[in-house]
């Protein structure tokens, strides 16, 4: 085994050749990527490619049908308790045990974690401003979120790994999430694998991408690498016939009549790929790409 | 483990709180019930009542523990599915089945002092209207209840950890089934012989719940351990105790047995049979067919209120004539069925002691009953459950002057009123030696029975018949049955050939021509005609007529590779039975699991295929029932 294969396989996660289905419906077929420790990565994908089974595949509450799925060295469905010590997990709608208090979560979950970091948790719930009696169940959406992430980051996991956690957050608690996620993970250098349907917050969050497309392979990547290579280019010209493939990644019809075109490539080359098929190219324009302009021109908007 | 006993206890404490207030509820409801019962009745009454005819003073209770299980079950695991705990705690940083075993230790320690404090309610309940026996009794009543508790919880909980919906409907009825089984009979000290398996029943979930967590988590990749063997057992074991029930429900009618009578008329036997629905068949041995007059008319000892009706009485038998009156009162019947037998009888040790000599048309229950400790025998006042020291010594004393060895074998008698006079208890003292004993006139009378002391008594049915000719019968450990000499307790022998008490109803009908001794169980009967001395003379056997089957049941029941079964053979007490089926079961069941196999062969793993292909050779349709319910429920890639 080569060397630099060593090293891949000492990832916090790796994934290879993992296949998953329910039933008949083939979900993953030989996805494989890693995640290098420290780096924050995002998942991201449109509803039904297979965000919540590749989660619930590296949280350990599905077993692949083949290929592997490793996290911290472990199968990530047999994973040992001192491995389940080192991985923190947000899960979707910040999961908590809702019968408990800010103080009685804490003295359940403390005893598990030899690494406990009183002062975080405790931080956290000084800034909520809630007493220490008060029940999970009682907290609004955004209270709990913090009282999660503040578990979570308290454990001082070496892999964190969150499942949607804007789910059900105002814009205000999902930057205050989001905050305290990229101070704590950037200051202890965790390795953070997130999901999220609000695609604009991975701008400020993530290092790498990992963009899974229905019926393609997934990008995966630094995200300022795929920022400065992916464009999106506006060609007027109503009576067109353009068609994605080739250099062309992705084109799509806007409301207006024009065409949005996405590629990997500067204005010159798509320009000489629309003249060779016989499109003139003069009215092509570059638009300027914000991630989820990005995202929606990388996996399609249907 | 701290962490999780804090967890669990915030979690439930509230909803524990609520179940001990509703059980409190219901005993202080149990305990104004009870007293009302004997604020209405003679306490002797409901002594006769609960003691003798069996009525249960916790009937109510019935259904208590099986709610407190499955309520724990729902209140403890319900949150953790519905609401995504389990997930939460699956990754707590312990192996899944320690965590799983915990909450499920936790969820039992709960339900164990649950039912301990149930236990003890009832016990003071009862205990404060009837003495200790009572409350044993009332107690081992609801020991079974408690098992189907046990179950309801275990198997709830598996249902609720349960990823696939068609396997939580299994572990639903799994758990139904095996709650059912504790609810066959409320008659207290009726799973004497068979709680034990009931339990081991119970305990199977034990290792297949952490099995069925770890589904949840990991999915249904092989996982190792007992948990998915001991699924199996339980899935097969509840197969085999549903195929009987479901076939019973979907094709047996209900069967009479055979009747073989000797005809003081025709000197000959005649039969009656069931053959179906609601056809019989009434003939001689010699295989001449009868109508059912005619039948009737050739045994005017038992239908003579018809031949009354009809106009043939009176009737000349062996030269003698008789009216109906005569027919009746030389008619006698002694019967010996399973469940009069003392071991197979669900007694309460207590036992009112008659007063004999009455003064008075009717009967009367003491305001007593009476005991036996290891050395003497206890008279309680029913209304206080005070010993009554004078009467104790009395009856004490009278018995060791006869040199009667303590404490008894054997107490048997008829605590009835409903009889023309009362003919004591025989009881069989620790040495084997019979005695009699009578209350007259408030005052012992005992007789030491010369009926040998090394005759190993199984039981005594006492028969207080107006004609005062025999006390009753008597059947010994080897199957030897006696009637007793009334005066002399002189024992006669009594044809027996093929007599087995646990299964089959012993009948002799007496009269002054042609006394018979019947015997027959669901399998066929046999008879003796008897001389007037009770001498036999003639024995006739008959088989029970084989019972027509359609197509759809010899279908299923081709399939059937073996049955269990927990009934009463005739008795009280519940036992477990076994039946092998044909062998044909174990072949069609092989070609059904390879056709199975083979339609699903891209779902089944070699792995599995054997698996399947091995558990269906050994326990047939069963085992392949198992092998599917416990196998990998989604696509598993041929290794």
């Amino acid at each position: 085994m080569s060397q630099d294969r060593e090293a891949v396989r000492d990832r916090p996660i790796v994934v290879e050749d993992l296949c998953y289905a329910y039933g008949g419906k083939v979900v993953h077929d030989r996805l494989s990527f890693s995640v290098e420790p420290g780096r924050i990565v995002g998942l991201l994908g449109k509803n039904g490619v297979g965000k919540t089974t590749l989660i619930k595949l590296l949280m350990g509450f599905l077993a692949p049908v083949s290929g592997t799925c490793r996290v911290l060295g472990e199968a990530s469905h047999a994973l040992s308790a001192p491995t389940k010590r080192r991985i923190g997990l947000v899960f979707e709608g910040h999961l908590a045990y809702e019968f408990l208090t800010i103080e009685e979560t804490e003295r359940f979950l403390a005893p598990w974690y030899p690494r406990w970091r009183k002062a975080v948790f405790r931080d956290f719930m000084d800034r909520l401003g809630l007493p220490p009696g008060h029940r999970i169940g009682d907290m609004s959406e955004g209270q709990r979120s913090q009282v999660v992430l503040a578990a979570v980051l308290a454990q001082d996991p070496d892999l964190l790994i969150l499942d949607d956690y804007t789910m059900g957050l105002d814009a205000g608690y999902r930057r205050l999430f989001l905050d305290h996620l990229v101070h704590h993970a950037r200051a202890g250098s965790k390795t953070v694998f997130v999901t999220s349907h609000v695609v604009q917050d991975m701008e400020r969050l993530v290092d790498d991408v990992i963009l899974l497309r229905r019926g393609g392979s997934p990008y995966l990547g630094p995200l300022n690498e795929f920022m400065g290579s992916f464009r999106r280019f506006r060609l007027m010209a109503p009576d067109a016939d353009l068609r994605a493939g080739g250099l062309l990644h992705n084109v799509e019809r806007e409301a207006d009549g024009t065409w949005s075109i996405y590629a990997f490539h500067p204005a010159d080359v798509v320009g000489t790929t629309l003249q060779n098929a016989g499109i003139d190219p003069a009215r092509l324009s570059e638009v300027p790409l914000s991630l989820e302009d990005a995202f929606v021109g990388y996996t399609g908007s249907y | 483990m701290r962490p999780l006993f804090l967890k669990e206890w915030i979690k439930l404490r509230g909803r524990l709180a609520a179940i001990v207030l509703g059980c409190a509820t219901f005993h202080v409801y149990f305990a104004m019930v009870l007293r009302r019962k004997f604020t209405l009745e003679h306490a002797e009454m409901v002594f006769y009542q609960v003691g003798r005819i069996g009525q249960n003073t916790i009937a109510d209770f019935e259904y208590v523990p099986l709610v407190i299980g499955a309520l724990l079950a729902f209140m403890q695991f319900a949150p953790e599915v519905a609401r995504g705990h389990l997930r939460l705690s699956l990754h707590l940083p312990i192996a899944t089945n320690r965590l799983i075993l915990f909450h499920v230790a936790a969820g039992t320690a709960v339900l164990a002092v649950l039912f301990a404090l149930n236990a003890a309610a009832l016990a003071v309940i009862v205990g404060a209207w009837f003495p200790v026996e009572f409350v044993t009794s009332a107690l081992s009543a609801a020991a079974p209840w408690m098992v189907a508790g046990i179950a309801a919880y275990f198997g709830g909980v598996a249902a609720m950890l349960e990823p696939h919906a068609i396997r939580r409907v299994a572990w639903l009825v799994v758990t139904a089934a095996v709650g059912a089984l504790c609810h066959l009979s409320a008659r207290p000290g009726a799973y004497h012989d068979a709680i034990s398996g009931l339990v081991v029943l119970a305990l199977l979930f034990v290792p297949a719940v952490p099995w069925v967590a770890r589904r949840f988590r990991g999915g249904d990749g092989t996982i190792p351990g007992v948990g998915r063997p001991v699924a199996i057992v339980l899935f097969v074991t509840v197969c085999a105790l549903m195929a009987p029930i479901a076939t019973s429900t979907l094709f047996d009618a209900q069967r009479e047995e055979t009747q073989i009578f000797f005809s003081p008329v025709s000197r000959t036997f005649v039969f009656r049979e069931h053959l179906h629905d609601h056809e019989f068949r009434h003939a001689t041995r010699e295989g001449q067919e009868l109508d059912r007059r005619t039948f009737q008319t050739l045994l005017p000892f038992i239908y003579n209120r018809d031949m009354e009706v009809w106009g043939l009485l009176p009737v000349t038998i062996g030269g003698r004539a008789f009216d109906r009156r005569a027919l009746t009162a030389e008619r006698m019947i002694f019967e010996l069925k399973p469940r009069d037998l003392a071991d197979r009888r669900v007694d309460i040790a207590v036992h009112p002691l008659l007063e004999s000599e009455p003064g008075q048309a009717r009967l009367q229950f003491p305001e007593d009953i009476f005991r036996f400790s290891a050395d003497r025998i206890e008279f309680l006042n029913v209304d206080t459950l005070a010993v009554d020291e004078e009467t104790t010594r009395i009856f004490t004393d009278a018995l060791k002057e006869l040199g009667f060895a303590f404490p008894p074998r054997l107490v048997e008698g008829r605590a009835t009123i409903l009889k023309p006079f009362d003919d004591g208890y025989l009881v069989v003292d620790a040495n084997g030696v019979v005695f009699h004993v009578k209350r007259a006139q408030g005052r012992p009378r005992i007789v030491r029975t010369p009926i040998p002391a090394d005759l190993a008594i199984r039981s005594i049915q006492i028969v207080e018949n107006a004609q005062r000719r025999f006390m009753g019968l008597l059947l010994t450990r080897d199957g030897r049955l006696f009637l007793i000499g009334r005066e002399d307790y002189r024992l006669l022998p009594m044809p027996t050939q093929g007599y087995d008490p646990d299964t089959m109803d012993y009948r002799l009908i007496m009269n002054p021509v042609a006394p018979t001794a019947a015997w027959s169980n669901s399998a066929g009967a046999r008879a003796a005609a008897l001389t007037p001395d009770l001498t036999p003379f003639d024995f006739y056997a008959r088989a029970a007529p084989e019972r027509r089957r359609g197509w759809g049941e010899l279908v299923v029941r081709a399939f059937i590779p073996f049955e269990i079964r927990l009934e009463a053979r005739g008795g009280d007490r519940l036992e477990w039975l076994f039946a092998a089926g044909p062998g044909s079961a174990w072949a069609l069941s092989l070609c059904l699991a390879a056709i199975i196999a083979a339609a699903d062969r891209r779902r089944t793993s070699r792995r599995e295929y054997f698996l399947e292909i091995g558990l269906t050779m050994a326990a047939g349709v069963f085992g392949l029932i198992a092998a599917r319910l416990t196998g990998p429920a989604r696509p598993n890639r041929r290794v």
